[in-house]
């Protein structure tokens, strides 16, 4: 089994490049809405370092005093003070952090669902696409929460240490700022060479979590086919390569955190020998007065001392948060899509003033590469009912969605011309002011049944909500419920009464158009005749469209089309 | 002791040399910290009091030996942390390579009624990122020996000091981990109720997009929605809340800790004071992986039960070695070569469910009026599906499906690539595949080339008519072909059958194809 090459010329390297690049914008686009807590993260950094300055401070105090047998009062105090207080910083980090990246992953999912629910970008069939949504916005948390804040600590933390080390001793702060500047250096080289192994890396899990992804899907056919033998086959081959390859790149990965462990080890091992041969006097040379210990040698050296680890801390949080930016940047990848997916265009509103007739001219829909349905033509004359009629699958609901506008970003298009009164109809066109639609699912929102009806037209008169619950047959139910509002999933009420309240809705809107999709799906003998009386007694006056699979809806409508 | 238990524990004892060796790096890291910490520190110390004193005195201290093992120790601590992290990483990458394809294996040999049932999305979740999850149980198995390297390195540094500091020391960590482990383990899946909740609601509201965009519906759902995302938010930050405890905890019980030994220990040498403070402080910061593995824990607990579940699945029962036979309605169909059988029915009406119930992907009494005593065999058959599906693959993968392995041994590569062809000149797909610039290598579906509806249905043709079994099931194989093309294909199907003797279960609603039938079964 071979996978076809990812293109190796340099067009291909520029793309993934410019690919990184727009993720990383991507990212920091996202992360507006939580600018301030971003801020106070770096401002607690800032404090989390002083109290371990305060903590070194104390230590080297609670030393001295010992060394001439005083019991070490202010030292003790700076300890209490330097490492509660710290503690009480890392508690308060921790939970801005976790609401910093909440409130990020909040506004992007909620801007999201806000495109998504515009519904020109996704159709019935393609709403599988929101399946992985939630796992790929869920696995920015770990990017924001930790990554993010580990980077900007390591970007100022380590300088600010070796700052206040200088104060009590400059020639320790040359040596800690010695060993970050070789090392900072290193990583970054290593860095380089690691992230095209790794983006490499990537691919190969990403091709391993599609295979079983695909196989899993097809479980039905390789059960058909008796072939679980030979997939299980593929699918171990793959996950060795997969493991191998993480492998080789983890072994460059390791070398950077033994890296980073030496220059840690090295740099406490450095001021350890340096402040110790100064405090013999053995220095093979001498330190110039001015990077010589500040105050008291011995509380000065062990300050250093105790500060020189704090040096690495932040990288060392750093290192252990990679594998989340990894994921964050394929999750934004995912999502990058799904955003130009559900854009919409800018709308033109369009405004029908009477019963239009509605003319497909040669029109075909096709999502992606995939033909949804055929060439249809056919026209509808102004106020009277078509019927489509089709099995299931023939596209007969993609061709009324048509009519509510499409976007080409979601891969949803289609060819010939539909004309509505004397508009042809492009994407951008937004009919839905002058339209009323009726599906096989009637939402039902918290509220009374007048409530529920109005939502599609709220200016509505009492005398003309009254008007439609008497057409549909909806008065039996009016008088049960009076005034007591539904929950928003409409328990207690039937199959039959839904599709009523759906078409009493649709009949309240005066809209010139009305399109029903499979209204009388799923009902029983009773339930569609008596719909279907409604329906065919409340229409006059409107331009129909009918989806059905129901011979008995397509008997009485004017004009039949078979898809 | 379940399939799974005894599979992973088997795969986990292959490695277990390897995880041990992990282990004991990880415990000399700590060592090596605390050690090169404390020595720093006890180093400074003394020099400071020897430079003080100077004279003998500081002829007397000797500083080579303390400064060559504090260099000692800072390459041990590197070597060693690179083999820790290495070691503990292939065994944990090696091992789960072998329980991913196990896990499928188990999947495809369960009983497929429950395995076709669990959704796609769940499975593969489970095989990509449970089974990660226990990967970075494996490698967190050294945080133990991290914590534990350096609590025993600390406690015997402290005893340079004085026993009692060797038990402060004890008591210190020993409360942080105990509390840990004890008092603020956090409950995991916070917010997975709520993530739940909100996923539902947004997928309840789908449906209803032509609603919303007709009557202006969008900020009603959006106020919907809004409070779940909300309370999801509210649950995760608590979560996160709980998770920093432990961090703090650790500095607190660090700092009661270190007061206590220097209240104690006001009159002792003060070098030796340094030593224990600062070994006690690393000893502390040792513990942080283990208590970040802790709060992880109920996590690759699920995982594991998650897992396993998969991995336990029913296996499917031994077929019966009765006559094949389909039974509907009290009507009896010997299913055998000479069988040149119709079905037909209204759209909707269970068609494709009852060949998937004969095929075993569907339960019998899935199906209204399919007799109990029906064979549910899939080698009797040889399936074009209606959905026509193709696997993301090459084209030669796609077809080879309807080889059996066996066949592949005995057939030799030029037979088996002439018998494809053969195929897919029968499915009037040859020309096509034949200008593809890699033939049967192409790769098609993600990735690839996209085949039309059309293509896709020929080509699960073509891997049906490869198929020796003794039934050919064709589930709407002309839909959506031309009439020309459709006049090929049933004139390929004829010559088909006639040369191999297969049977034949066709449904189809299109009127060419039916002349291939002799009999007719009317599904209700």
């Amino acid at each position: 089994m071979s996978h076809p090459d990812p293109a190796s010329n340099e067009t291909a390297t520029d793309a993934a490049k410019a690919l990184r690049q727009a993720v990383g914008a991507r990212l920091k686009l996202w992360a507006i809405p939580a600018k301030r807590q971003v801020k106070l993260v770096l401002c607690l950094e800032i404090a989390a370092v002083l109290c371990a300055a305060g903590f070194a401070v104390g230590l080297a105090l609670t030393l001295n005093d010992v060394r001439s047998r005083a019991f070490p009062v202010w030292g003790l105090l700076l300890i209490a003070t330097g490492l509660g207080l710290r503690a009480g910083i890392s508690h308060i980090s921790q939970f801005v952090t976790a609401s910093a990246a909440r409130t990020i992953i909040e506004a992007l999912r909620l801007g999201l669902i806000d495109e998504a629910l515009s519904g020109r970008g996704l159709s019935g069939s393609q709403m599988h696409r929101m399946t992985p949504f939630f796992e790929h916005s869920e696995a920015l948390e770990g990017y924001y929460a930790r990554f993010l804040p580990a980077r900007r600590a390591s970007s100022l933390t380590p300088l600010l240490v070796i700052l206040i080390v200088a104060v009590v001793s400059p020639a320790a702060a040359l040596i800690l700022l010695f060993t970050l500047c070789p090392f900072v250096t290193l990583m970054a080289l290593s860095g380089m060479a690691t992230a095209a192994e790794s983006r490499k890396q990537l691919d190969a899990l990403t091709r391993l979590s599609a295979l079983f992804a695909d196989r899993l899907k097809h479980l039905p056919l390789i059960t058909a086919f008796a072939q679980g033998e030979s997939q299980t086959k593929k699918v171990r081959f793959a996950a060795r390569d997969v493991s191998e390859r993480t492998l080789s790149v983890l072994r460059m990965a390791f070398s950077g955190s033994a890296v980073l462990e030496f220059f840690a080890a090295i740099s406490v091992a450095l001021v350890a020998v340096y402040c110790g041969f100064s405090l013999l006097g053995l220095l093979p040379f001498a330190v110039p007065a001015a990077l010589d210990f500040r105050y008291d040698p011995f509380v000065s050296a062990f300050i250093a001392l105790t500060l020189a680890p704090e040096v690495y801390a932040p990288l060392r949080r750093l290192s252990a948060a990679y594998h989340e930016e990894q994921q964050a940047r394929a999750a934004t990848e995912a999502l990058m899509q799904m955003e130009a997916a559900l854009e919409t265009p800018a709308l033109t509103p369009v405004m029908l003033d009477g019963a239009p007739e509605v003319q497909f001219d040669a029109v075909s829909a096709a999502f992606d590469q995939d033909t949804i349905f055929a060439p249809v033509s056919f026209t509808t004359p102004a106020g009277s009912v078509t019927a489509l009629l089709g099995e299931s699958g023939s596209g007969k609901s993609t061709l009324l969605r048509l009519l509510l506008g499409t976007s080409p970003a979601s891969g949803l298009r289609h060819d010939g011309r539909i004309t509505i009164g004397e508009q042809v109809l492009t994407p951008t066109h937004d009919l839905s002011s002058s339209l009323a639609w009726m599906s096989q699912h009637t939402p039902i929102l918290t509220g009374t049944l007048s409530d529920n009806l109005r939502l599609s037209h709220p200016k509505a008169t009492d005398a003309e909500v009254a008007a439609v619950i008497d057409l549909c047959g909806l008065n039996d139910l009016a008088t049960a419920r009076g005034e007591t509002p539904f929950n928003d999933r409409g328990s207690g009420l039937s199959g039959g009464e839904r599709r009523r309240i759906g078409l009493a809705r649709a009949l309240l809107k005066p809209a010139p158009l009305l399109l029903l999709d499979e209204p009388t799906a799923d009902l029983d003998e009773a339930a569609e005749d008596a719909l279907i009386d409604a329906l065919f007694s409340a229409v006059a006056g409107r331009t129909v469209i009918i989806a059905t699979h129901s011979e008995k809806l397509a008997a009485r409508a004017a004009q039949v089309v078979r898809l | 002791m379940s399939a799974f238990k005894a599979f992973f524990g088997g795969v986990k004892a292959s490695f277990r040399t390897t995880l041990i060796v992990a282990s004991v790096c990880a415990a000399g890291v700590s060592i090596a910290a605390v050690t090169l910490l404390g020595l720093s520190g006890w180093f400074l110390a003394g020099a400071a009091i020897a430079g003080a004193a100077g004279g003998a005195v500081m002829q007397a201290f000797n500083y080579l030996l303390p400064s060559a093992a504090i260099r000692a120790l800072a390459i041990a601590r590197t070597a060693l942390r690179y083999f820790e992290r290495y070691l503990g990483h292939a065994a944990a990458l090696r091992a789960l390579a072998d329980l991913r394809p196990w896990l499928f294996e188990r999947l495809t040999r369960a009983d497929p009624k429950i395995a076709l049932s669990l959704s796609r999305g769940e499975a593969s979740a489970r095989l990509v990122q449970d089974v990660g999850q226990l990967e970075g149980a494996l490698v967190a198995q050294s945080n133990w020996a991290s914590a534990l390297g350096g609590l025993v390195a600390a406690v015997l540094l402290n005893l340079f000091l004085s026993p009692l500091a060797a038990v402060i020391c004890i008591v210190g960590l020993s409360t942080l981990v105990g509390l840990a482990h004890y008092r603020f383990r956090p409950q995991t899946g916070a917010g997975q109720a709520e993530l739940g909740q909100l996923k539902q609601g947004l997928f309840d509201t789908l449906p209803f997009l032509p609603d919303i965009a007709a009557y202006n519906l969008k900020g009603r759902f959006l106020d919907g929605l809004r409070p779940q995302e909300t309370a999801l938010k509210a649950a995760r930050v608590q979560q996160a809340r709980r998770e920093g405890v432990p961090a703090a905890l650790t500095l607190l019980i660090m700092a009661a800790t270190l007061i206590l030994i220097v209240a104690t220990h006001v009159q002792s040498p003060m070098p030796m004071l340094a030593l224990s403070l600062l070994v006690t402080t690393v000893a502390f910061e040792c513990t942080g992986p283990l208590l970040r593995a802790m709060t992880q824990q109920t996590l690759f607990d699920e995982a594991e039960t998650r897992v396993a579940e998969l991995g336990d699945l029913r296996e499917a029962a031994p077929l019966p070695d009765a006559d094949p036979v389909l039974v509907y309605d009290g009507q009896v169909i010997a299913l055998d070569r000479t069988l040149r059988l119709r079905i037909d029915g209204r759209s909707g009406g269970g068609k494709t469910r009852l060949i998937e119930a004969l095929i075993g992907l569907r339960p019998i009494d899935d199906v209204p009026y399919l007799g109990a005593a029906t064979t549910a065999d899939a080698r009797l058959f040889a399936l074009c599906p209606q959905d026509a599906p193709v696997l993301n693959g090459t084209v030669g993968d796609n077809l080879l499906m309807g080889v059996t392995t066996e066949e592949i041994a005995d057939t030799s590569p030029n037979d088996l690539t002439a018998r494809v062809w053969a195929a897919l000149e029968a499915a009037q797909l040859k020309p096509r595949v034949a200008a593809m610039k890699d033939g049967l290598h192409t790769w098609i579906g993600d990735g690839g080339i996209t085949l039309s509806g059309g293509e896709r249905k020929r080509l699960n043709l073509a891997r049906a008519l490869l198929r020796t079994a003794p039934i050919l099931v064709l589930d709407e194989p002309t839909e959506g072909l031309d009439p020309m093309t459709e006049t090929v294909v049933v004139s390929a199907l004829e010559a088909h059958l006639n040369t191999t003797g297969q049977g034949l279960i066709l449904i189809s609603h299109r009127t060419a194809p039916r002349r291939l039938c002799s009999n007719l079964l009317h599904v209700r």
